[in-house]
């Protein structure tokens, strides 16, 4: 079988095992549930925009600038729900294989433990773009209904942002499922790593230096909202200003996220690489 | 494919991805760090430059080649959505127009703008602050122009200040490469005035902060100016320290910006600096 054959072999497979797992319905009943319940609250409260942004100078918004408030609330779900189907897919991807023995019978195939995992990342990656694909459809249907304006070019931006979040994500997760043998501690680790490693870090740098971690992923992973208003939904030292993130700040994170997607995926081929079955 | 050679491919398209980003990465963080820092749409070469801190919202404030501006933390499209909602059904209301283009940035020209409005507005915009950019701007229904600020938010004033604001972004001649040496952050207020009639002085700085307020004065040669005493409204302390090169004036009190540089100027007026 020719290298690329036996690539689209091994995602296939992973894909169709990926989407038939239980982690799979969680996680669409879990996106399902938000997006109805984002897409009841945008048409409930559309009208109390002014109060949430707090200023009397946001009572006449022209529709481009209701549109990107409401898009840049929308995304606050977006920072969040890639982290947790990453985790599902991506966190068992090599310690799951250790730890049920499966790697037994899968390291003795005749196929090369680079085209295994490339197959396997490009795999989980695929299954949480459809998951997070699926809330994208609900906001930009909302979107259409309440302002007959959709599509916006900032919103492609988000998405095409949210892609490279996914796939930088989904690296991590590779790399620290390639450390372990065991599910659990995978799972653990990257959830401690990503929601309190990086977000302690990030606390400390801005209230002791006044510095903005911008190389930690879960700050770069929030120009995905910030690219409607530059406001960040978890920093202290934002201004109350609506404008959007500047060019400079988008290629500065989406360089961040590039270099975790890459350096990630390196390193977990190498790791996994040296893997030995015990 | 050998394994060995798949390794190698890896790696090397690995750094070929890594190195370029991490440069790219690098010059565009500092591109955004620039972008963001209102210094950098304050001209080098100003003669006086002050920041004002209050309740969280900075504004910056500078007169380049005598025309005066102020970078404030809004861009043109708020102060455009705030006059929607504020000037609807006023007699004169506000105008904000293209006026020119000028390095490939639009300049606007701003009418019937009363920027102490902006404290009713839902702006936080504190009202001492805007106090400071009522005086130092041309009156109220005169027209000033206006240009965004990259995302540090806006300047306006002048047209002259405006353009200067804009060149000196271009080129990157700006303030914020020695604001940290003339200026202190953590004040309420600080300023750095170039006095142009007063040979023997280099530059003033200053800065204050709830009664308490310090004067700096950079002397071009090794001259000392002595001692002197300030005299408002009753006692206060005024510590002098002098030597040759630089005069320390440290003053516990209220004073506002415009009576400290006042007195101080006097004060090297009389001495004759």
């Amino acid at each position: 079988m020719a290298g690329r054959g036996r690539f689209l072999t091994v995602f296939t497979h992973y894909f169709t095992n990926y989407y038939r797992s239980r982690s799979f319905y969680v996680m669409l009943i879990l996106i399902l549930l938000i997006s109805s319940l984002m897409t009841y609250l945008s048409f409930r409260y559309s009208n109390n925009l002014p109060s949430f942004l707090g200023g009397t100078q946001f009572q006449n918004l022209p529709v481009s600038e209701k549109e990107n408030v409401f898009a840049f609330l929308w995304a606050f779900i977006l920072l969040d729900v890639p982290v947790f189907a990453s985790v599902f897919f991506g966190s068992p991807a090599v310690s799951s294989e250790i730890e049920n023995k499966t790697s037994y019978h899968i390291f003795s195939l005749p196929i090369g433990r680079f085209t295994l995992l490339g197959g396997k990342y490009l795999a989980a990656f695929a299954v949480t773009l459809v998951v997070t694909s699926i809330y994208i459809a609900f906001e930009a249907a909302v979107l259409g209904i309440e302002f007959h304006a959709f599509p916006f070019p900032r919103f492609y931006i988000s998405y095409g942002l949210l892609i490279l979040f996914i796939l930088s994500l989904t690296s991590l997760t590779f790399l620290i499922s390639s450390i372990f043998s065991k599910n659990l501690y995978a799972y653990i680790t990257v959830f401690i790593i990503y929601f309190l490693v990086f977000n302690v870090v990030e606390i400390l740098l801005q209230l002791l230096y006044s510095y903005n971690a911008f190389f930690l992923l879960s700050n770069a992973s929030s120009i995905v909202q910030r690219v409607f208003i530059n406001v960040s939904t978890s920093n202290f030292s934002s201004a109350g200003s609506i404008t959007p993130a500047g060019i400079h700040e988008v290629l500065t994170s989406s360089f961040v996220m590039l270099l975790y997607t890459v350096i990630g995926f390196v390193a977990a081929l190498f790791v996994f690489e040296r893997r030995e079955v015990h | 494919m050998n394994p060995l050679l798949t390794k190698i491919i890896v790696i090397v398209a690995a750094v070929a991805i890594v190195v370029p980003a991490t440069y790219l990465l690098a010059s565009q963080y500092t591109s955004s760090q620039s972008e963001a820092n209102p210094f950098s749409y304050v001209p080098l070469h100003s003669e006086v430059v002050a920041e004002a801190h209050l309740n969280s919202t900075a504004i910056y404030l500078f007169v380049s080649n005598g025309s005066a501006g102020a970078v404030l933390p809004f861009t043109i499209n708020e102060i455009e959505l705030f006059a929607n909602a504020t000037y609807a059904n006023s007699s004169s209301p506000l105008q904000i127009t293209p006026y020119t283009s000028y390095m490939s940035q639009t300049v606007y020209s701003v009418s019937n703008f009363s920027i102490s409005s902006l404290g009713s507005s839902g702006f936080t915009l504190n009202n001492s602050i805007l106090a400071i950019v009522s005086q130092s701007l041309p009156g109220n229904n005169s027209t000033l122009f206006a240009a965004n600020a990259g995302t540090a938010g806006m300047v306006i004033g002048n047209l002259g200040a405006v353009k200067d604001s804009i060149s000196s972004a271009g080129s990157g001649n700006t303030f914020s490469s020695v604001a940290t040496s003339y200026l202190d952050g953590t004040s309420n207020y600080s300023f750095y005035v170039k006095p142009k009639n007063l040979s023997s002085v280099n530059y003033i700085t200053g800065n204050i902060s709830d009664g308490h307020s310090n004067v700096y004065v950079s002397l071009s040669g090794n001259t000392s100016l002595g001692s002197f005493h300030f005299v408002k409204n009753g006692t206060y302390n005024v510590t002098v320290s002098s030597k040759p090169g630089s005069l320390m004036v440290t003053v516990t009190g209220n004073y506002t910006l415009s009576e400290l540089v006042g007195y101080v100027t006097q004060y090297l007026g009389k001495v004759g600096a």
